[in-house]
């Protein structure tokens, strides 16, 4: 089926598709080791208050 | 475009420039990687008893390095990273974010390599070059590489910004220790503790780490504003209507009361840090066991690392004046309160009190640089950063011995050791009025010192934009 979209808006919806990747890309690379550290961190401490 | 050409060319300002299809929500994740890689230096402790047993393996043999002799790796790579943060901040801001990075890079995990070498040879002087002098280089050019940086791109909330990234040397630990033990774990033999392997191993995991925020990090293009933004056309309290240089700075009463404030702040804050463990066990005896004690120091580890971002992220509505003064007073009643919650022998109450004093002591670091930036603007801001955390260099001396000193004594005095802290803490809480008088004081800077603008080193790319 022949693509009806202006070129530029393909061009344009490509370009946020890739933008929103390396965003979750990005925030992904530095969340999930700091998740794991917290994590591990708040298992230890609410044996503090048991 | 007329970029140079070259092996390392890509580390070049002008090759750093932001393209307009960059947002700006990149840069906090590019300065979090290098955060967390470098605050893995709070929790060098975890190396403490493998490396006292880097001979006799499964238990300290007379060859062996005492706990006395390895605390100095520690004491040496915080004093460097001061200097070095110092020394290097003025370059940082010709050279940009993505070149000081790289370096920050590696010398840190350099740093590592080179202590691998040392533990393997059993050799305490090439372990302290490794991660004390070049680690160190790396702590303090890393702390302060991303911080210039987000200030440009989030003019309209440094604050957040910045503390959203030294969040992550607050969290650097909890990675840091888990995973040099899983490493550790993994690596040991019946003929090896397996230190060396893993100090190798983590040189090479955080380089790795490191650089995805040397490839990711961007400087905004020259005149580069965020959409929604409008800049204050009325001259703010407290905030310069035009930067001040670097040096120009130590001529201002206002970069040493911020100097002072930083120092009486960390110290505050340290004094718990350093002594969490024995503190909670000794005042609640009986009811607090090593591995309880472990806990509490990690949670306060955690509220050092969220009072960064809260804190930080609160000074932007309230102001910094206003945002220290809450870390002062409040730290102050805190501290005073502390002693009672133990004689109460209410673990919760001393437990809460403890956890908010931490957050404000992360709080205080993340919340300088935006404090920085109004006082003395943008252009050398990191440099003045730099300069400034010598303070926590010096806390970093005082504040642990002062806790020693002051326990013994009142030990030696005849005190139970559960009320061996109290005067501790009511020196505390009196350095942390001192800070009030200092925050108190701080007024706005005097146009005499605004920098002409030849005397401002601007970057290229921005030079042949105006």
């Amino acid at each position: 089926m022949a693509n009806t979209k202006p070129e530029g808006e393909t061009v344009r919806a490509r370009g946020a598709g890739s933008n929103l990747l390396r965003f979750l890309a990005a925030w992904a690379f530095v969340a999930l080791p700091l998740g794991w550290g917290v994590f591990t961190t708040l298992r230890k401490a609410v044996q503090l208050f048991q | 475009m007329n970029a140079k050409k070259g092996w390392f060319s890509f580390l070049d300002r002008e090759n750093t420039v932001a393209g307009p299809d960059y947002r700006r929500a990149l840069v906090p994740p590019a300065a979090l990687s290098i955060h967390l890689a470098i605050g893995q230096a709070y929790s060098l402790s975890v190396f403490n008893l493998p490396m006292s047993r880097l001979i006799g393996v499964t238990k300290s043999s007379p060859e062996d390095w005492p706990l006395t002799t390895t605390v100095w790796i520690f004491n040496v790579a915080f004093a460097v990273l001061g200097v070095s943060a110092a020394l290097f901040g003025k370059w940082l801001e010709r050279v940009g974010p993505r070149r000081a990075m790289f370096v920050a890079a590696l010398c840190f995990s350099g740093g590592f390599l080179v202590a691998a070498a040392g533990i393997a040879a059993h050799w305490i002087a090439l372990v302290i070059l490794g991660y004390g002098v070049f680690g160190g280089i790396g702590l303090g050019l890393g702390y302060i590489s991303p911080v210039s940086t987000l200030i440009k791109w989030f003019p309209d909330r440094p604050g957040m910004a910045t503390g959203l990234a030294i969040m992550g040397f607050g969290g650097g630990a909890m990675i840091g220790a888990p995973l040099a033990q899983a490493l550790m774990d993994h690596l040991r033999t019946a003929q090896s503790a397996g230190v060396a392997e893993t100090f190798v191993s983590m040189g090479l995991i955080y380089f790795v780490f490191m650089m995805f925020g040397v490839v990711t990090v961007r400087v905004p293009a020259p005149g580069w504003k965020p959409a929604s933004f409008v800049p204050p056309t009325r001259s703010r309290a407290l905030v310069s209507d035009a930067p001040v240089t670097a040096d120009e700075a130590l001529h201002t009463p206002q970069f040493w009361l911020l100097w002072a404030m930083l120092f009486l702040n960390v110290t505050a804050g340290i004094g718990i840090l350093s002594q969490a463990s024995p503190m909670i066990q000794e005042m609640f005896p009986g009811r607090i066991n090593a591995a309880l004690a472990a806990a509490f120091v990690g949670l306060l580890s955690l509220f050092n690392l969220a009072g960064r971002f809260f804190w930080a992220s609160l000074s932007d509505p309230l102001g910094r004046k206003r945002t220290y003064m809450v870390y002062f007073v409040l730290g102050a009643l805190l501290y005073v309160l502390l002693p009672a919650t133990g004689r109460q022998g209410s673990v919760p109450l001393f437990v809460a009190c403890a956890a908010i004093i931490l957050s404000m002591y992360g709080g205080g670091f993340a919340t300088i640089p935006a404090y920085l930036r109004d006082m003395f603007g943008v252009p050398q801001v990191g440099a003045i950063h730099g300069r400034i955390l010598t303070a926590w260099s010096a806390a970093a001396l005082v504040g642990p011995t002062l806790v020693t000193y002051v326990r013994k004594a009142q030990l030696n005095h005849g005190v139970p050791s559960a009320e061996a802290y109290s005067v501790s803490m009511y020196i505390m809480a009196a350095l942390l009025a001192l800070g009030f008088v200092c925050d108190i004081a701080v007024r706005s800077v005097d146009p005499r010192h605004y920098a002409k603008a030849e005397a401002i080193d601007r970057p290229k790319t921005a030079a042949a934009a105006s």
